[in-house]
């Protein structure tokens, strides 16, 4: 009997000592929700990108309406530090530049409606300013395409939708341009940039030949997709259902074929190849696409590169009406449909930014509505194997 | 009442023990199969944790750590069949297969602030994880008499298939480390079966007495069982099967399970002799 006490004592002082728990690990694959105690906070997530150290991710978040947050991730989806930026600096457009290796963010200012370019000191943990335009209004979109940087803007007084060139160190503007809209959009800009009510899908973008840059703004009475000379001299557009439809999102793939994502009042539609022609006038409607009904054409859609399996495809990230993601994934050269996931189940997610990890998975930042409320920044993680199930 | 039966049964194991001190019982080279029942008490390890909710620095000071229920708050049951052959006078092996129920618990609460109406929004939930499979211990036991009543040691190794797993989870409003699971809003019942791995295997050691009819024999033991496998997968941890993972904030820890069981079996010899009587007259 007494060998037997022993013997469980042994055995319950081992599960005792063992007990103790250890910090959490590295994972391929995982769900993150960044935590906040006030409960009236709201965050919109804007866009990620790799860390200028490399080892992590930055996001940045609009919250209460629309001041800034941003905030570093490791790898592994666990914070790092957050850094809430002061109450002048307000807007800031989706999606944040990278330039030699530096983070970059365009914001405006809360009173003069101008815009500033802030870096981002990860190091200190805050911003340094850049710079900023005072004539360059209401900013909506940012764009680098690895030779220049762009800045889309609505400006308010002259009822135009602006594009700014910038010179190499973003301190001046090297070149502007800008297009008619022939009527006051400031409501529908004020309510985009105080996440009043659904968020308008500005974007610049370039040709891979870089001989036509293209922006998705107010143009003629409409919400068009505006084709640019590269003196950003109006080229061509395609018209949106006056403010009902138009471009959502747009990648293009060279030889003016783009893979475009496009909605029409309520219904949203996809087409990964479609040719198009720079220099003409026409509708948006026009341009064939497969419609998808169970998507949500008022949420955010994301078309990105990603390589599975060393191929690369075009993936889609939009938000179903159903509140879940959906990953479509297509073949560039063929623009067939090789697969798709949904992501997500009984909370609203939103899709805000999609990119490929260094171990060849996805990471996607969405907004999630936690407890029915409270909207909050997630990340979802897919594994390198995840991502090649898609596509299998 | 389980308690009693349990006490009555002692008492008359007790009585029968005294008045029979004139009985060997012969055991070697003999077979025994029975059935045998009881309850078991669940618990688990945790090995590694982790989070759908990340803390940041304007998280509330409310822990987000999950708390686990202690040993004697996860109950389960088993049933199943008993063999045994015993080598020698005392000692014999023991192979036990039965389908168990066994089940652990963990609280997690969150709370968040409403600055506006200066009220907060509290939720504090229990998650129950009730798990079931087939429990195959195979064990040596050493009996310490050859009288009718004989107390035993027996210890060693088990496998466990795991069959299902269920999950619920109770909620309330109210962080007071409570959750009533007759008052609380619950989930419905979710399946948890593909969030953990099929097989574990561990060490069994357990204690118990039996008391040896003419017939039959009659034992009550309790055994620790522990096993060393880590118990949820590793792969899927983030696959929500459940559909809890962001809408309760929930993922499951890395674990190891154990639990304590208490169980009575009823055994009845075979053998080849005419005659089943396994008590012999003492020549002592």
């Amino acid at each position: 009997m007494r060998q037997f006490i022993y013997c469980i004592l042994f055995l319950g002082l081992s599960v005792g000592f063992s007990g103790c728990k250890k910090d959490s690990k590295p994972e391929d694959s995982f769900i993150k929700i960044y935590d906040d105690q006030n409960g009236n906070k709201h965050f919109h997530p804007l866009g990620m990108t790799t860390a200028e150290s490399n080892d992590g991710y930055i996001v940045i978040s609009a919250y209460d309406g629309w001041r800034i947050q941003l905030m570093k991730i490791d790898n592994t989806g666990e914070f790092v530090w957050n850094y809430e930026l002061p109450s002048n600096y307000v807007n800031a457009v989706p999606g944040l530049l990278k330039i030699n290796g530096q983070n970059y963010l365009v914001c405006m200012d809360a009173v003069g409606l101008f815009t500033y370019i802030l870096k981002i000191d990860e190091a200190a943990h805050t911003t340094t300013e850049i710079s900023s335009f005072s004539n360059v209004l209401y900013p909506t979109a940012a764009y680098n395409s690895g030779q220049n940087m762009y800045i889309q803007n609505y400006d308010r007084l002259s009822y135009k939708t602006g594009i700014h060139r910038l010179s190499g160190d973003m301190s001046a503007i090297e070149q502007s341009g800008s297009v008619d809209i022939f009527t006051d959009v400031e409501e529908r800009i004020v309510n985009h940039v105080t996440y009043n009510g659904n968020r308008i899908p500005f974007f610049v973008r370039s040709t891979p030949e870089q001989d036509y840059i293209v922006m998705n703004g107010f143009y003629n009475y409409s919400f068009s997709m505006i084709f640019l000379n590269p003196d950003l001299s109006f080229a061509g557009a395609y018209n949106g259902a006056g403010f009902n439809g138009g471009l959502s999102a747009l990648s293009p793939l060279g030889a003016s074929r783009f893979a475009l994502a496009r909605f029409s009042y309520d219904n949203l539609y996809y087409n990964p190849g479609v040719a198009l022609n720079p220099t003409a006038i026409d509708i948006a409607e026009s341009i064939p696409a497969q419609g998808n009904s169970e998507l949500a054409s008022e949420k955010p859609v994301l078309i990105r590169d990603i390589s599975i399996s060393d191929k690369a495809y075009k993936v889609y990230l939009s938000s179903t009406r159903s509140n879940q993601l959906l990953v479509s994934v297509y073949d560039p050269a063929t623009g067939g449909l090789v697969g798709k996931k949904y992501l997500g189940k009984n909370v609203p997610i939103t899709a805000c930014d999609l990119i490929q990890t260094e171990d060849e998975g996805l990471n996607i930042l969405v907004q999630v509505k936690i407890m029915g409320n409270l909207d909050r920044i997630g990340l979802i993680k897919l594994s390198k194997a995840e991502a090649e199930a898609i596509v299998d | 009442m389980f308690t009693k039966t349990l006490l009555f049964i002692l008492v008359l194991s007790f009585s029968r023990h005294l008045l029979a001190q004139n009985y060997n019982v012969y055991r070697q080279q003999k077979m025994y199969v029975g059935l045998t029942g009881g309850i078991n008490f669940g618990g688990a390890k945790v090995v590694e944790d982790y989070h759908v909710l990340v803390n940041t620095p304007q998280s509330s000071t409310t822990g987000q750590e999950k708390k686990y229920e202690s040993l004697g708050q996860n109950k389960g049951s088993q049933f199943g069949l008993y063999f045994s052959y015993s080598f020698t006078r005392k000692l014999s092996f023991v192979f036990e297969p039965s389908f168990q129920t066994t089940s652990f618990n963990y609280a997690t609460a969150y709370s968040w602030s409403d600055t506006v109406n200066g009220s907060d929004f509290n939720m504090e939930m229990m998650h129950q994880q009730k798990l079931s499979g087939v429990n195959l211990p195979l064990l040596a036991r050493y009996d310490f008499t050859f009288s009718q009543f004989s107390p035993y040691v027996q210890g060693g190794i088990f496998m466990n298939f795991g069959r299902h797993a269920r999950k619920t989870i109770f909620y309330d409003h109210t962080i007071d480390n409570d959750v009533d699971k007759e008052t609380a809003d619950q989930t419905g019942e979710a399946d948890l079966t593909k969030h953990l791995n099929k097989a574990n295997f561990g060490l069994s050691a357990g204690a118990g007495f039996t008391y040896f009819a003419n017939y039959f024999a009659i034992s009550l033991e309790s055994n620790f069982r522990y096993g060393f496998r880590s118990m949820v997968n590793d792969e899927n941890r983030y696959a929500d099967y459940t559909g809890f993972s962001v809408q309760y904030l929930d993922v499951m820890d890395q674990l190891k399970l154990f639990n304590l069981d208490i169980q009575l079996s009823i055994m009845f010899p075979i053998d080849n002799s005419i005659s089943l009587r396994i008590l012999r007259q003492s020549r002592y």
